[in-house]
């Protein structure tokens, strides 16, 4: 079937070059302005979907209760700025950390179903946030937290924070024995039981990390917004997937990488900037979007499927 | 019949969540101060409403084991397309939605069911694009509804607590309860879910089924927009997840399982009220909006838990390792289960008490020992086997299809065996194979049977002299030599059924008659001639009567196999007596060991000399014999070894 | 009942196979297997592994096409393109593989798939054909309301049954359908095959449990290496001349003991393990260096002795030692720690990655060992799958190919080949080693664990091809309805071996 591969590298190919062409074309696209602009946007979710990354690649799928996860990590991070900014930090990461942990725990030990148990997970945690912020927004107690705004050479600090966390994803992923083994538990999770892999452990790793990434973009938007209400996490969970979907990481795992996820995210955040650029309206941008998830869904299922019809 | 439908998860859950919610309903003048009023009711049929077509559609495709993450877009998508384009006849709105919803479902299903694309990535795409299709439609901004007619219609109370909308929605679940229930689409759908593989071998046409289940969802859905659009005369493009989130809650209270194959419309009814009297509740009695949230987050949690493989592996691992904690030592049950094959034992108990060293066998005879091994005969398998002292290392020596017997060695190694229905001695050569090595059909007058060889290589062979196992009347017999060279003479006669023989070390050779109550005794002279006959030991009068039966029970100790040891006690195996006795001249029985089960022949081995092997087996029957495998080989540890 | 050859038997033959023929990527399964079979007959199909029962089943039912030769049903020569499209022919298949749906009622399971089903259901005609078909099979006390997932397997097996008789067909083939009953629940089974087979239906039963074929087979066919080697009718043939038939002339013989030296310590003591409802209290003292073989068929328990070993059968009971050690052995990585590894006879979907290239599967199982603190060293990594792959007799060229595009044979290599050269893998436990492999493969992975019982380890395999147990094992022990029947040592055939795994021994 080496047929199909080669029309769908041809056709990748295509629409790349169309892409290029008319970005371009596009008046305003080529500048260094335009160029921050893009990495600032993808920064927020980009982060999220590379620790998502992690998980889909272990055959976990998705996680539903990324948005309620990131809003009670900001507003813990929030609330606590007064003990200053490292603890505030620390304290934001650890409970993001906990609060998937013992999710990947359950799935990874006891084989529950990702999306009833994320599902749980999140009116759980929408319930905390809820309890917690008693309804209303919770204010910093301190002026800490600006620090993750500031922009070190025109970029904000959160794409720095987004690249360096590609990096070590990508590290993990292709360097250790950890993310090698994650690849193959997401490939065929019967066959790496069966051969005595940590199937459990290894999922548990692969939720702290996502947890951990989710918990830094919690903090990064209570920074940018300055106050958390129970709705900042916004559509931070479809957007995570959708960025690792169009990065090309199978949903049934064992295949995918950071860095592609980076360059789905940022080829999302270019096709929006395009459309932009090019007067279209929001809505326009969202159902590309959409289409373009869905043709690379395809194109990757109909790739790893080419031997098994 | 009743019971029975309620125990099953997708009948029960809804069931109890129902009454559960209701049960709280009904006590929520306790916390809000105020009785329950028509139009609290009402409010809670019009939350139903709002989320109820929205439930039925991903309800039925999870009972599909699918999972249509687009409902919510073919939602907004339905009320969009119905507030732009139903605002001069709300009937044509309705028809354009759920044209619509069909449409979107039906591709989605297309390219899910035969590409087999995994559904979540195709409908979440689907669920972006259809998001950004209603934000083009409507500028990103709610669109209103000009037709205000339309809008109170749909709203109006019926019956007091009803109103047009909840019917159409409450006609909905009840249709798609008589459309899955009342024809084949019920169990095929259920099928799809429960084990593709398996239906689409029992020729369920899967692909049609999936293709044509995401089209219903999608129009359901869409119907459901367009009625919520005309309800609040605006249709929002973006609804956001929490509605999805709530009509996958109130599937699964609905007892749908993700894993597909469970569920039913009526249960997914009782989910979604459930879901809509619990939101009221709240909002009646003004509890803080993290309670629906947390409980919803323990429902949820039970359910997962329920449902999780690892979790019931991990349960059956904790009450493995608790029934290896309470049985401290396995036993072996001298009264032995029906086993299915001959196996050694391998637990070491005492030996003073009659423990089984080997089971499985059809029926056992000849036990000799050897060379650190105990050989013996099994009738009915027609093998003569070999195994070491503990029962171990168990070897088929030889083959022998005519009934292998009474076994013996040549000086030089070689093994004689007795074949009973041929009446012929075989002699085993060196590379295994067993040749004739004397034919006694022209001399024994019954089935050949036991045999003793002495140091010379001179065998003798009894033989029953009657057919026994065809019922005939007893008669007396020979006792017949046979030389090295295969020579057969006739070396005694008139002996009531020769059975076990031992050779003493003062060359005597030892009878046991079944039939005859007695021992008798030759001395063997040097050209192997029977000399000098005499009773060694008597148990009784010789039996008067003719049929075996009867005159079984005439004899006293009905002697099988034997076996002699230093002190010169035989050791005799009772066949009627269920006992092995010891004798000595004269007749005194100096020693009795019952082992609980009928007994047919015994040796005397092991490295000490010490173990008195005994053949068991319930009955002699040859039939039952053959039928079941329920011989053993007994040990049972003696004081006066043998040789 | 027939079983004659007259030209006129042969034209009112129900069923004619003549000259079926299939090869699989060169590879001959059928080379020409010809029977019929009349009306009301009910004809077994019998033969050893290999021998091409299972793809003669697979293109009668429509799921295979043959190569060469033709089917003829009812007079006219027939193309099964699909299993549909044979159930429209009527032809009714029972496989081992069950296809009832546990979600669904016994009623629903029955109603499945079946052509003659109208939309709209009619419960009430329908429970009642139900009952009567469940009580003609001797299942009176279930309920046709009742869920599949309450019944046992061999119930499951008897509802799947019960569903082909009933269904009108000219033709019902029963793959293997006995391999998990009890003998009363057999004897129901062979009661409605008989019933079904009075009212002109003809039946192929195919089963590798003798004396079960001659007790219900009006004739049998053997088959042997792809043909079909005998049509006898059964009441002229005992057990043992089915096995000379199936075996050839003269069986092999174990060629004598390298017997386990009693003097050497126990390296793995295995004391009464038990699988609720699948294995009796096994025991077993194996020792290191020494191949031990369980020679079972489907149901006998050998499958279950070394999964319950691997740590895959979480509620099993038993005591297991390993160098005087107890091990916990009811979680697979706790197995796998103790140093047992895992060949399960389902490469695909429980062994290999096959997506991933075959330096990634050969080292599949020590990347912690390869990596220093977590972090994996590309260089070792490369040397290992190089060293491993040379040492399994697989080709270096081949390391960076995905698994799935190599031979069975080296599929099964790599499979066996990763759990080699292991310094914490003690004991290898192998089910089917040589599954789907041709007779070079074969020969060179037996050679593969001949070489690791050298080394040391203690290898114990479960299979069901008689030369392979005579061949490859040291001990052989026979099991059959969950417990061992006879452990060989010595001298021994095939002859015996077959004895023992079949239902019954022979009653000559």
């Amino acid at each position: 079937m080496r047929r199909s591969n080669r029309w769908c590298r041809v056709g990748l190919a295509i629409l790349l070059l169309v892409l290029l062409a008319l970005a371009v074309t596009t008046n305003r696209f080529l500048s260094l302005d335009n160029a921050r602009a893009i990495l600032a946007s993808t920064a927020f979710v980009g982060i999220t979907a590379v620790g998502a990354t992690l998980v889909m690649i272990g055959g976990s799928a998705v996680s539903l209760a990324t948005s309620q996860t990131a809003t009670i990590a900001a507003m813990l991070f929030l609330a606590t700025q007064g003990l200053g900014l490292p603890t505030a930090v620390l304290v934001a990461l650890v409970a993001g950390v906990v609060l998937t942990a013992l999710q990947g725990a359950a799935i990874g030990f006891w084989h529950a179903n990702p999306i009833v148990l994320t599902i749980a997970a999140g009116f759980a945690t929408t319930g905390a946030a809820s309890w917690f912020s008693g309804g209303t927004p919770v204010y910093p107690t301190a002026k800490g937290y600006d620090i993750l705004n500031t922009t070190p050479a025109s970029l904000p600090l959160a794409v720095y924070v987004l690249l360096a966390t590609t990096v070590v994803a990508q590290w993990i992923l292709r360097g250790t024995t950890t993310g090698r083994q994650l690849y193959l538990v997401g490939e065929n999770r019967a066959a790496a039981r069966a051969a005595g892999l940590p199937v459990g452990r290894l999922t548990v790793i692969a939720w702290a990390f996502f947890g951990l990434c989710v918990a830094m973009t919690g903090t990064f938007l209570a920074a940018f917004n300055t106050s958390a209400t129970v709705t900042l996490g916004g559509t931070l969970t479809l957007d995570a997937i959708a960025a690792v979907l169009v990065g090309g990481t199978a949903i049934a795992g064992g295949r995918g990488s950071a860095v592609r996820t980076l360059g789905g995210a940022v080829l999302i955040a270019v096709i929006s900037d395009v459309l932009l650029l090019r007067g279209y309206s929001t809505g326009v941008q969202i159902l590309v979007k959409g289409l373009l998830v869905l043709a690379v869904v395809i194109a990757v299922h109909l790739r790893s499927t080419r031997g098994r019809r | 019949m009743i019971r029975r439908r309620m125990a099953r998860p997708d009948h029960l859950m809804p069931t109890v969540s129902l009454l559960l919610v209701l049960v709280g309903f009904a006590s929520s003048p306790l916390l809000s101060g105020r009785a329950l009023a028509p139009f609290d009711f009402y409010n809670a049929l019009q939350g139903f409403a709002q989320l109820g077509l929205l439930a039925l559609a991903i309800g039925i495709t999870m009972i599909a084991g699918e999972f249509d993450l687009s409902v919510v877009g073919t939602y907004a998508l339905g009320g969009m397309l119905a507030v732009q384009t139903g605002a001069a006849s709300p009937i044509l709105g309705v028809l354009v939605a759920v044209a619509a919803g069909a449409a979107v479902g039906a591709l989605q299903g297309g390219l899910i069911a035969w590409l087999r694309i995994p559904s979540m990535p195709v409908t979440l795409a689907t669920y972006i694009a259809l998001l950004g299709l209603t934000y083009t439609m409507s500028g990103g901004l709610s669109r209103t509804y000009p037709n205000s007619e339309a809008t109170l219609w749909v709203d109006q109370t019926v019956a007091g607590v009803f109103s047009p909308r909840s019917l159409l929605t409450l006609s909905a679940f009840l249709v798609a309860a008589l459309v899955l229930g009342g024809t084949r689409l019920g169990r095929e759908v259920r099928a799809i879910g429960g084990d593709r593989r398996a239906s689409r071998v029992a020729g369920v046409n899967v692909d049609r089924r999936v293709a044509g289940i995401f089209a219903v969802s999608g129009a359901l859905a869409a119907f459901g927009g367009c009625l919520l659009a005309y309800s609040y005369a605006s249709a929002n493009p973006d609804p956001g997840l929490q509605p999805l989130i709530l009509a996958a809650v109130a599937a699964l209270l609905g007892g749908v399982s993700l894993a597909g194959g469970r569920g039913t419309p009526l249960g997914l009814l009782a989910g979604t009220l459930s879901v809509a009297l619990l939101t009221h509740i709240v909002a009646i009695t003004a509890l803080p909006d993290f309670s629906t949230q947390l409980l919803y987050a323990a429902l949820l949690g039970v359910i997962v838990a329920v449902e999780s493989p690892g979790l019931h592996e991990a349960v059956a691992r904790l009450r493995a390792r608790h029934v290896e904690r309470d049985r401290p030592h396995r036993t072996s049950a001298t009264g032995g289960t029906r086993s299915t094959g001959p196996h050694p034992r391998t637990k070491e108990t005492s030996m003073t008490t009659p423990t089984t060293v080997a089971e499985g066998f059809g029926f056992l005879e000849a036990p000799r020992w050897r060379s650190g091994r105990l050989w013996f005969s099994d009738f009915y398998t027609y093998r003569v086997m070999s195994m070491a002292e503990d029962g171990s290392d168990l070897r088929v020596e030889a083959s022998v299809p005519e009934q292998p017997s009474g076994l013996g060695w040549l000086p030089d190694g070689r093994l004689l065996i007795v074949s009973m229905r041929d009446r012929k001695v075989l002699r085993r050569e060196p590379d295994g194979t067993l040749v004739v090595h004397a034919d006694l059909s022209g001399h024994a007058t019954g089935y050949a049977n036991d045999m003793v060889v002495d140091g010379r290589g001179r065998a003798y062979v009894g033989n029953f002299g009657f057919d026994l196992m065809g019922g005939a009347a007893l008669e007396p017999t020979a006792l017949h030599r046979v030389d090295p060279d295969g020579r057969v003479t006739e070396a005694a006669d008139g002996l009531w059924f020769p059975n076990g023989s031992v050779l003493t070390p003062d060359n005597e050779l030892l009878v046991v008659e079944t039939f005859g109550n007695r021992v008798t005794a030759f001395d063997v002279a040097d050209d192997g001639g029977l000399v000098n006959r005499r009773v060694w030991a008597e148990f009784g009068p010789l039996p008067t009567e003719r049929e075996v039966v009867p005159a079984l029970a005439q004899v006293r100790v009905a002697g099988d196999g034997a076996c002699l040891d230093r002190q010169g006690g035989l050791w005799i195996a009772d066949a009627t007596g269920d006992r092995l006795v010891r004798v000595v001249e004269g007749g005194t029985i100096t020693d009795e060991i019952r082992p609980g089960t009928p007994v047919y022949a015994c040796a005397l081995g092991g490295t000490s000399g010490t173990t008195l092997y005994a053949c068991a087996a319930p009955d002699f029957h040859a039939d039952a014999r053959k039928a079941a495998q329920e011989a053993r080989m007994l040990a049972i540890r003696v004081a006066v070894p043998g040789f | 009942m027939t079983g004659s050859t007259t030209d006129q038997a042969l034209d009112r033959a129900r069923v004619r196979v003549e000259g079926l023929a299939r090869t699989f990527s060169g590879v001959p399964a059928v080379r020409s297997v010809s029977f019929s079979v009349g009306a009301g007959e009910i004809h077994g199909l019998c033969g050893h592994n290999g021998a091409g029962k299972s793809t003669v089943v697979k293109m009668l039912s429509g799921q295979l096409a043959p190569d060469g030769g033709r089917i003829v049903i009812g007079g006219e020569a027939v193309e099964l393109r699909s299993r549909r499209a044979a159930q429209r022919v009527g032809v009714a298949l029972v496989d081992q593989e069950l296809s009832v749906v546990p979600a669904l009622t016994v009623l629903e399971n029955m109603l499945l798939g079946d052509l003659g089903v109208p939309l709209i259901n009619r419960p009430r005609a329908a429970a009642a054909r139900c009952r009567r078909v469940l009580d003609d099979m001797g299942l009176g006390r279930i309920q046709p309301e009742q869920a599949l997932s309450t019944l046992s397997i061999g119930e499951r097996q008897l509802i799947e049954i019960a569903k082909a008789l009933s269904q009108k067909a000219r033709l019902v083939i029963l793959d293997e359908p006995t391999a998990t009953l009890s003998d009363v629940e057999c004897e129901h089974v062979f009661a409605a095959i008989r019933r079904v087979a009075a009212t002109g239906c003809s039946v192929i039963f195919v089963s590798h449990r003798l004396s079960e074929l001659l007790e219900l087979c009006d004739n049998v066919t053997v088959l042997r290496d792809g043909r079909d080697v005998a049509t006898t009718a059964a009441k002229d043939l005992s057990v043992g001349q089915l096995i000379v038939q199936m075996l050839g002339e003269t069986p092999h013989r174990l060629s004598s003991a390298r017997a386990p030296d009693p003097g050497l310590a126990p390296a793995l003591r295995i004391e009464h393990l038990d699988v609720a409802g699948r294995l009796t209290d096994f025991t077993l003292t194996a020792r290191a260096g020494y191949i031990y073989g369980l020679a079972g068929q489907l149901g006998s328990g050998a499958s279950d002795v070394l999964r319950a070993l691997a740590g895959l059968h979480p509620s099993a009971t038993g005591s297991v030692e390993l160098h005087g050690r107890r091990i916990a052995f009811r979680d697979p990585v706790a197995a796998a720690r103790a140093g047992l590894a895992f060949v399960s006879n389902d490469r695909k979907s429980e062994g290999l990655f096959l997506d991933s290239s075959l330096a990634w599967n050969l080292v599949a199982t020590r990347l912690p060992g390869l990596g220093r603190g977590g972090v994996v060293r590309p260089r070792r990594v490369r040397a290992t799958a190089r060293s491993l792959a040379t040492r399994s007799g697989l080709p270096e060229t081949r390391l960076a190919d995905p698994v799935r595009t190599l031979s069975g044979g080296n599929q099964q290599k790599t499979f066996v080949g990763r759990c080699l050269h292991h310094d914490d893998v003690v004991v290898l436990l192998l089910h089917e080693p040589t599954r789907g492999v041709d007779i070079g493969g074969r020969a060179a992975i037996h050679r593969l664990l001949r070489q690791a019982a050298d080394s040391g380890l203690v290898v114990i395999f479960a299979s069901t091809e008689l030369e392979e147990l005579l061949e490859l094992a040291d001990v052989i022990l026979t099991m059959r309805d969950g417990r061992i029947v006879r452990r060989y040592e010595g001298d021994t055939d095939g002859a015996l071996l077959l004895h023992d795994m079949t239902h019954r021994t022979e009653i000559a």
